[in-house]
């Protein structure tokens, strides 16, 4: 009976550690996309857990870099322009206290980033600048990539700011719902084949 | 000692409680956070669609579609590129399907429709060239075979401009083959090879060496192993080690040059040219360790070590596959390839001895 009784305890924890241990650890994947609300030169980034942007995520880490090419040719760029090349701008972490990682890993005890948005250059408390902001060029392509709390963004988002004819910054374009096809785009073109 | 089992238990199970209340409530109750959550109808249209999308449920999907686009979120200041194109080729596609699956031949023309309002409003060369691919799709299902050449030709050429870089550019040659067969042009797709040839030979003549110039000769190579032209195939490939080689030759890490290397030496494994796999799977090390040394962030570090070591149990290479295994081991101590490394690593041996043993 007492066997029974000890057997029955291991089992009943262990399962409960496998719990919160899966509870703490296991990262989903995240997108990102620009407020469209942002200034031009400091846009603003969020990161969702869901493909139609409706649940926003709290923000663990950004960087944002700036492609490099080795081509003579200089050419515009565009949001799907190939690179060689790249050069961080800024990096952003939240402040991580290693107790509180592993308490996150075994318990899920960790207090989580407070910010689910975050704007070019700004350092919000709690968080530290490993990468100091570079000031954003127009016409200059940028890669941005996040991490959140509960995930991982799964590619990262593209943008450019454009000039208008005067030479001021007219509109920004960026390449994120792409990211959304990719994965769609690839099932549909892939039953376009002529048999 | 009972009393101490008793007390361990309790502290255990306390643990373990406080910790369930840490997943959920209490870390709630300290850190509180209120998610960005606000109903939207457009996004819960977007969802079906998509959803009915997925199980080619295609009428209902396109009318959820055209009533989510009428009450779309519009910005003229931070705008997503590709949005606006991809939703109306997302809408074509199932006029497309509808047409066929259900022979309602009404719906290839407002397929046409939506397809021709995306082609207007891609700017991206990659929309363009999957917008195309699809309306080469319609009009070659309306047996209109001139105009769906012409849109096939029209995606070949991005290819080209792009170097290939095109995740369906077999699919696109192979559908451009059938277009030519059905207009009785059979010699045409040759011809158009020799013609993308003749334009990537003029880029190797200036001798200068891109990612996408070497994806595009690696491209062609493959291209023509599955035409089955060898001789084509391998000078294509023989081009590609050219070009790498003057990359090489510059010393400094290139981002994508071990792709590069591995297509190639893939390409000539294909050929059952041994030698010349094994030539250039031996670039490819010191490459990779260049790239440990180099500033620029090479992102599957550990997954290219992996394939290496692949690359070299293909040739049956034991010793050269378990020297990557090492490094592996050594640069990369946390990753989990250690394990189904080592795996194949014995799979092989033990395979390599079963043969000993039947000779």
């Amino acid at each position: 009976m007492k066997n029974r009784t000890d057997i029955a305890i291991i089992a009943f924890v262990s399962i409960l550690s496998s719990y919160f241990f899966a509870a703490g650890c296991s990262l989903l994947p995240g997108y990102i996309t620009i407020d469209s609300g942002s200034a031009l030169m400091n846009p603003t980034f969020c990161m969702y857990d869901d493909l139609y942007f409706q649940k926003r995520l709290r923000i663990e880490s950004i960087t944002v870099e700036k492609a490099g090419r080795s081509f003579e040719e200089k050419q515009r760029w565009e949001l799907d322009a190939l690179w060689d090349e790249r050069q961080t701008v800024w990096h952003l972490e939240y402040n991580n206290f290693l107790p509180f990682y592993w308490m996150n890993c075994l318990f899920g005890w960790q207090p989580m980033p407070p910010i689910s948005s975050l704007t070019y250059g700004e350092v919000p408390r709690g968080y530290k600048e490993k990468v100091k902001a570079l000031p954003l060029e127009p016409e200059q392509l940028y890669i941005v990539s996040m991490d959140a709390y509960e995930a991982r963004s799964i590619r990262p988002l593209k943008f450019v700011i454009r000039l208008n004819a005067a030479g001021g910054p007219d509109q920004l374009e960026y390449l994120g719902r792409n990211a959304l096809f990719y994965d769609i785009g690839h099932y549909l073109q892939l039953q376009l084949k002529l048999q | 000692m009972n009393i101490l089992i008793k007390v361990l238990r309790i502290s255990i199970f306390s643990v373990l409680t406080l910790g369930l209340s840490g997943c959920g409530c209490l870390s709630e109750c300290l850190f509180p956070y209120t998610p960005n959550t606000v109903p939207n109808l457009y996004a819960e249209l977007h969802a079906e669609a998509e959803s009915l999308l997925y199980n080619s449920e295609y009428r209902a999907a396109v009318e959820k579609y055209e009533e989510a686009f009428k009450i779309r979120p519009r910005s003229t200041k931070v705008i997503d590129v590709s949005y606006l194109p991809l939703f109306r080729y997302r809408i074509a596609f199932c006029y497309a399907q509808l047409a066929e699956v259900e022979g309602d031949i009404s719906a290839y023309t407002k397929a046409e429709t939506a397809i021709r309002e995306s082609y207007q409003t891609a700017t991206l060369q990659t929309n363009q060239a999957d917008i195309l691919y699809l309306w080469g799709y319609i009009l070659f299902k309306q047996g209109r075979y001139a105009e769906a050449r012409a849109k096939y030709e029209v995606v070949l050429e991005i290819l080209l401009q792009r170097g290939f870089v095109y995740r369906h550019f077999e699919d696109t040659l192979s559908n451009l083959e059938k277009t030519y067969s059905e207009l009785g042009e059979e010699a045409a797709v040759p011809q158009a090879f020799r013609q993308l040839e003749e334009r990537l030979e003029i880029a190797l003549k200036n001798r200068v060496s891109t990612p996408s110039l070497e994806e595009a000769l690696s491209n062609l190579g493959r291209a023509y192993l599955e035409l089955g032209d060898k001789t084509a195939a391998r000078r294509s490939l023989e081009q590609l080690e050219e070009l790498l080689e003057i990359t090489l030759q510059s010393g400094a890490y290139t981002r994508f040059i071990e792709c590069a290397l591995y297509a190639l030496a893939e390409g000539y494994l294909e050929l059952s040219d041994v030698n010349a796999a094994r030539r250039i799977f031996e670039r490819v090390e010191p490459v990779l360790e260049s790239a440990l040394q180099s500033e620029v962030r090479v992102t599957g570090l550990t997954f290219k070590w992996y394939v290496l070591g692949e690359g070299y149990l293909e040739l049956g290479d034991i010793n050269a596959a378990r020297r990557v295994y090492r490094q592996l081991l050594k640069n990369f101590p946390d990753s989990y390839l250690h394990s189904s490394f080592k795996d194949e690593i014995e799979e092989h041996l033990h395979e390599q001895q079963q043969l000993n043993e039947e000779k």
